[in-house]
């Protein structure tokens, strides 16, 4: 995966970009995107 | 006087306004949410102060309560961070620097046959369906780069009201937010447009909906009150109202009010209370509205008459009714005079603020919001407690 790609809108999509964030635990960065970008994106 | 011993006074007035109690002065607060950048003196556009600058936004909102001294607060300048649509673009907020507008896009992101696949699977529904309709295409690096200003933001949110408890005396508005989904169906998936046509031509999807999220919304409302200690909070929950807007009488007990009815009961059996930020008009549902048993609701208003509301509900403590009209364009004299009708008028149960979100450097001069505050903080209704 090259960052520049882009995501995919299914749910082996979200997974996979769950799988890309390097940056954050796993289960924080499930939650991060679950969660909290779901939210910021539906505002 | 101390933070310590301003905050105790604050949350004391506060408690006996919501009970409709004689207070020894009437609690004010502030209802501005963008007038602060464009009264501060750091001179700065709406769309640089919401770019996620955080140190910037402490420096404003720290000024605003500085200046003014207001004892509660709406807005902590959490909202409408801008950074967010640079990234990923497709927002619905579009910020005029010239007039220091925000305006919102009435976009259809959801269709009128997929209300049950958005309530059975919300998750699966917004990412495969939403986004892409709202964004296009998005790169991981956009993603992780939202992701990043989002885990930039939260320091902020938690600790901007710590400051202003610690520093200032100034308590904790509310522990969570009390808002069923039908406000999002309204506001971010259907539009006001099409959300009026489903009410008129397929209110079947909307009784199917409501009756499979208002369990879910009270779980989340008991969830808050389980879980926070409730004397952090002025009041459990804050709760803004605009899909009302659109609903007449039977549809508001139809679609909203089966949430809120529940929500009070709840209210009653932990002892807590809902601010509620009702914009538009709240009589028309006033019926509905005096069904709520004392302590249990502020309801801060915008257009209704205010004195004829407190006639209609004479056990909820309403907000609100400083005209902005005065504040921007009379003189400070005019404003006393108006602050001083309107705590005389609506007795015990009041809390002072202004008739709608200050947002335009015109709603306010900084002269009248200075002259009516110290008037109001000073003001002993009826001789005090």
């Amino acid at each position: 995966m090259n960052l520049d790609d882009y995501i995919e809108y299914t749910p082996e999509g979200m997974q996979k970009v769950i799988d890309s964030i390097d940056f954050l635990p796993k289960e924080t960065a499930t939650m991060m995107i679950k969660r909290a970008f779901l939210s910021i994106v539906t505002q | 006087m101390q933070a310590k011993e301003l905050l105790a006074e604050r949350k004391e007035i506060y408690a006996d306004t919501l009970k409709m109690k004689p207070t020894s002065r009437v609690f004010t607060l502030s209802d501005a949410f963008t007038w602060k950048i464009l009264d501060s003196d750091l001179k700065v556009s709406v769309s640089e102060a919401t770019n996620g600058n955080w140190a910037l936004m402490e420096k404003i909102v720290r000024e605003h309560i500085e200046r003014y001294a207001f004892d509660g607060y709406q807005d902590m300048g959490t909202r409408n961070n801008n950074k967010y649509a640079q990234i990923l673009g497709g927002m619905q907020h579009v910020i005029d620097d010239k007039t220091g507008a925000i305006n919102t896009v009435d976009n259809v992101l959801m269709n009128e046959d997929e209300y049950r696949e958005y309530t059975q699977n919300y998750e699966q529904f917004v990412w495969c369906k939403y986004i892409p309709r709202k964004f296009g295409k998005l790169t991981y690096r956009q993603v992780h780069e939202a992701l990043k200003e989002l885990m930039k933001s939260g320091p902020f949110f938690s600790q901007m009201p710590k400051i202003a408890e610690e520093e200032y005396g100034v308590p904790k508005l509310f522990a969570g937010y009390a808002q069923p989904g039908i406000q999002d169906i309204f506001s971010r998936m259907r539009g006001i447009k099409e959300f009026s046509i489903d009410m008129r031509r397929r209110p079947a999807y909307l009784d199917e909906y409501v009756a499979a999220n208002t369990p879910q919304s009270l779980g989340a409302a008991k969830y808050t009150l389980d879980t926070t200690a409730k004397e952090e909070y002025l009041s459990g929950f804050y709760s803004g109202w605009l899909v009302h807007s659109v609903m007449n009488a039977k549809q508001f007990a139809r679609w909203w009010w089966p949430y809120f009815k529940a929500l009070t009961d709840l209210l009653e059996q932990y002892d807590s209370s809902v601010y509620v930020n009702c914009e538009a008009y709240a009589a028309p549902f006033a019926d509905m509205l005096s069904e709520v048993p004392k302590g249990r609701m502020v309801l801060h208003i915008e257009l209704d008459d205010i004195f004829a509301l407190r006639k209609a509900l004479p056990d909820i403590c309403i907000a609100g009714g400083m005209p902005v009209d005065l504040l921007g364009h009379a003189d400070s004299k005019k404003c006393t005079d108006e602050a001083k009708r309107l705590i005389d008028g609506m007795g015990p149960g009041y809390i002072f603020s202004q008739n709608k979100m200050l947002s335009f450097s015109y709603d306010a001069t900084r002269e009248n919001m200075l002259a009516t505050q110290d008037f109001v903080l000073n003001y002993k209704p009826n001789g005090g407690k």
